[in-house]
């Protein structure tokens, strides 16, 4: 309310500045795929993104005459995945939403400080050949923070709520509380480190707070069989089901970030590393003869960790000439309570990425991209490498009452991509805006890996039968641009 | 190749209208800090390369730590140029770190002022790229300004 008050008190002309970001694009796929050479952004994020649109106003309460002076700006964010004609959301609002309103005041009680009031997000860079940001935290809290800026450091300290982020109307308060550190020594390095803690108290009486349903075994939870076995250990007892137990959870993220350049042909590279365990998750459903069981599932999710380490460098080789981009990622998550199903909670992941652009004038470009990934379910086989995978399983038998999804735990992705890039603001790799003309290519172990509408069933009733194939080809006109 | 050699041929290289005479106009190219100064000699040997092509030639005068535009234009009698700019940061934008630089550039011709004002978003993709980095990545943009403000001052005369 104080910083309120100073900021009313001050407002002046409300100019409004625009900016955002557009990316659009057509791929047809002659292949039968919907536009995308592979499933996910782990290839390189180059034709394997669809659309998306963002627009961030800033309106200026308080504009600051000279450096020093109290100044005061709020922010609205609205972005989303759909344009019209390119996917099949085709543009509608409901792809959309207002991610990010907050305040922002600068010198207002303490000069170097910026008081920021909303939502709060906030990272320290991104690996731009994924399109991935590890490092960064408070992107579900709605709060205050308070940045310290100098010229070589800043601290950022935030406390606030993440419980709408994560629960919808199904909210419950998750305190959370971070911060981040980072400091340039010398102008050739730089590094920061951080974290967030959520803490969420169970109330009891309160139906959103995190509860357990005692007893619940792992596997009858995953194939859906609590309330069965129940009925089956306690015939005519159904009444007696357990009531759940009111817990309180907690998790946390870390993060760190080294990042160097500025001297021989490297350019700048950025590390991120960021460890995180998940939020426990709050129940599932199970209709035993037409009544529906809430089972909380707070024990059974509390193990969640994901361990994610990026990499990237930008390397100039010849001035004006030539650049290239080169990507490292890994990924390993692990759920300390399965051991018994496949799942996107249980595997490790690596891939890298290189891309060379050569600048055949300022604004016209050649680029070449490669990647190699490899992707590996620890709790057994995930992955179909054939339209008939039933028959390379184990015996060859269908194992009706089996977890595993497919004939292999190994997905293993090659992609290259070429073509030509027109950057009216000249040389840079990630210069922008850029008109893209691409080809690209894909082999996979697995079937078809890229987002399709095949039909996978064997049935002999199935009248649109399977189709096996490991490569995927695709031509790409796209266009990208901040603003 | 084909489509190479099409994009190539489609683009455009601003027109340049050239002063008969080699002319020397003293210049003052500042940026807006803590206290103000000269901008980067990045910007400022670029801008001098693009009055070169008009047969201007651009001389830096120092810019004093509290620049005012005012008084020099009061006093002038002959040719000068002034840019003055100031970079602030905007937001964190999917990736991306926004700026924002404001150029006003004013042209004395030796009778009148010719001003433009403009902002030139820019996207650095590291935290530490600040305002004299912001000022390089807008250069594209103040350059074409520039070139229509020279021509528009010689097709006048």
């Amino acid at each position: 309310m104080m910083l309120l008050g100073l900021l009313i008190a001050n407002v002046e002309a409300a100019p409004v500045q625009v900016g955002g970001y557009m990316r659009v694009m057509t791929r047809p796929d002659l292949q039968g795929g919907n536009g995308t050479l592979g499933y996910w952004n782990l290839y390189g994020r180059l034709l394997n993104e669809r659309g998306y649109t963002m627009l961030d106003a800033r309106i200026q309460l308080q504009e600051a005459d000279t450096f020093g002076d109290p100044w005061s700006s709020v922010h609205f964010r609205v972005e989303g995945g759909s344009i019209a004609n390119t996917d099949s959301g085709n543009g509608s609002l409901t792809n959309f939403r207002l991610s990010q309103v907050y305040l922002l005041s600068g010198n207002t009680t303490l000069s170097n400080v910026t008081w920021q009031v909303g939502t709060l997000e906030s990272y320290f860079g991104d690996l731009g050949l994924y399109d991935m940001r590890p490092a960064m935290i408070f992107s579900d809290t709605v709060g205050i923070s308070g940045r310290y800026q100098t010229n070589r450091s800043e601290l950022l300290l935030g406390i606030g709520d993440a419980g709408y982020a994560k629960y919808g109307d199904e909210y419950n308060t998750v305190w959370t509380s971070g911060f981040t550190l980072r400091h340039r020594p010398i102008d050739q390095i730089e590094f920061g480190l951080g974290g967030q803690g959520y803490l969420e108290l169970g109330t009891q009486g309160n139906k959103n707070a995190p509860y357990s349903t005692p007893n619940m075994d792992y596997e009858d939870w995953v194939r859906g069989e609590v309330v069965q076995q129940f009925d089956a250990e306690n015939p005519f007892d159904i009444l007696e089901f357990p009531d759940p137990v009111l817990q309180n959870t907690s998790s946390y993220t870390t993060i760190a970030y080294l990042g160097f350049g500025g001297f021989g042909p490297i350019i700048w590279n950025n590390f991120y590393a960021t460890h995180r365990m998940l939020h426990p998750e709050k129940y599932t459903s199970e209709t035993f003869e037409n009544q529906e069981f809430r089972l909380y599932t707070t024990d059974l999710t509390d193990q969640r960790e994901v361990l994610l380490i990026g990499n990237e460098m930008q390397l100039r080789i010849i001035p004006n000439k030539w650049d290239i981009a080169w990507g490292l990622l890994y990924g390993r998550h692990q759920d300390g309570d399965n051991s018994i199903t496949p799942s996107d909670h249980d595997r490790t992941y690596a891939s890298t990425v290189l891309r060379s652009q050569w600048y055949i004038r300022p604004e016209v470009h050649v680029l070449i991209e490669s990647s190699v990934a490899q992707e590996l379910s620890i709790n057994g086989r995930a992955y179909r490498e054939h339209a008939d995978s039933i028959f390379y399983n184990t015996n060859g038998t269908a194992d009706s009452r089996g977890f595993e999804y497919g004939d292999s735990d190994t997905r293993i992705t090659w992609q290259g991509k070429t073509g030509l890039v027109l950057n009216p603001n000249g040389t840079g790799i990630f210069n922008r805006p850029s008109l893209r003309v691409l080809y690209g290519s894909q082999y996979s172990n697995q079937n078809n890996a890229f987002g399709n509408s095949f039909v996978e069933s064997l049935d002999q009733y199935n009248d649109f039968g399977n189709r096996e194939q490991h490569w995927h080809h695709l031509v790409a006109v796209e266009t990208e641009s901040w603003f | 190749m084909v489509l190479i050699y099409f994009l190539i041929a489609c683009l455009k290289n601003p027109t340049v209208t050239k002063s008969p005479n080699i002319q020397q106009w003293p210049t003052w190219m500042v940026l807006e800090m803590e206290t103000d100064q000269s901008v980067p000699t990045s910007v400022s040997i670029r801008l001098q390369d693009v009055a070169q092509q008009h047969n201007i030639q651009l001389q830096s005068q120092s810019v004093p730590t509290e620049f005012e535009a005012l008084k020099i234009t009061k006093t002038a009698t002959s040719p000068l140029l002034i840019v003055e700019s100031k970079a602030d940061f905007y937001a964190q934008v999917n990736g991306r770190f926004r700026w924002e630089v404001q150029v006003n550039m004013t042209l004395y011709d030796g009778k009148a002022h010719h001003e433009q004002q403009f902002t030139i978003p820019v996207f650095h993709q590291f935290h530490h790229q600040r305002q004299e980095e912001a000022l390089e990545a807008a250069l594209p943009a103040i350059e074409r300004k520039l070139h229509a403000m020279l021509n528009e001052h010689l097709q006048a005369q």
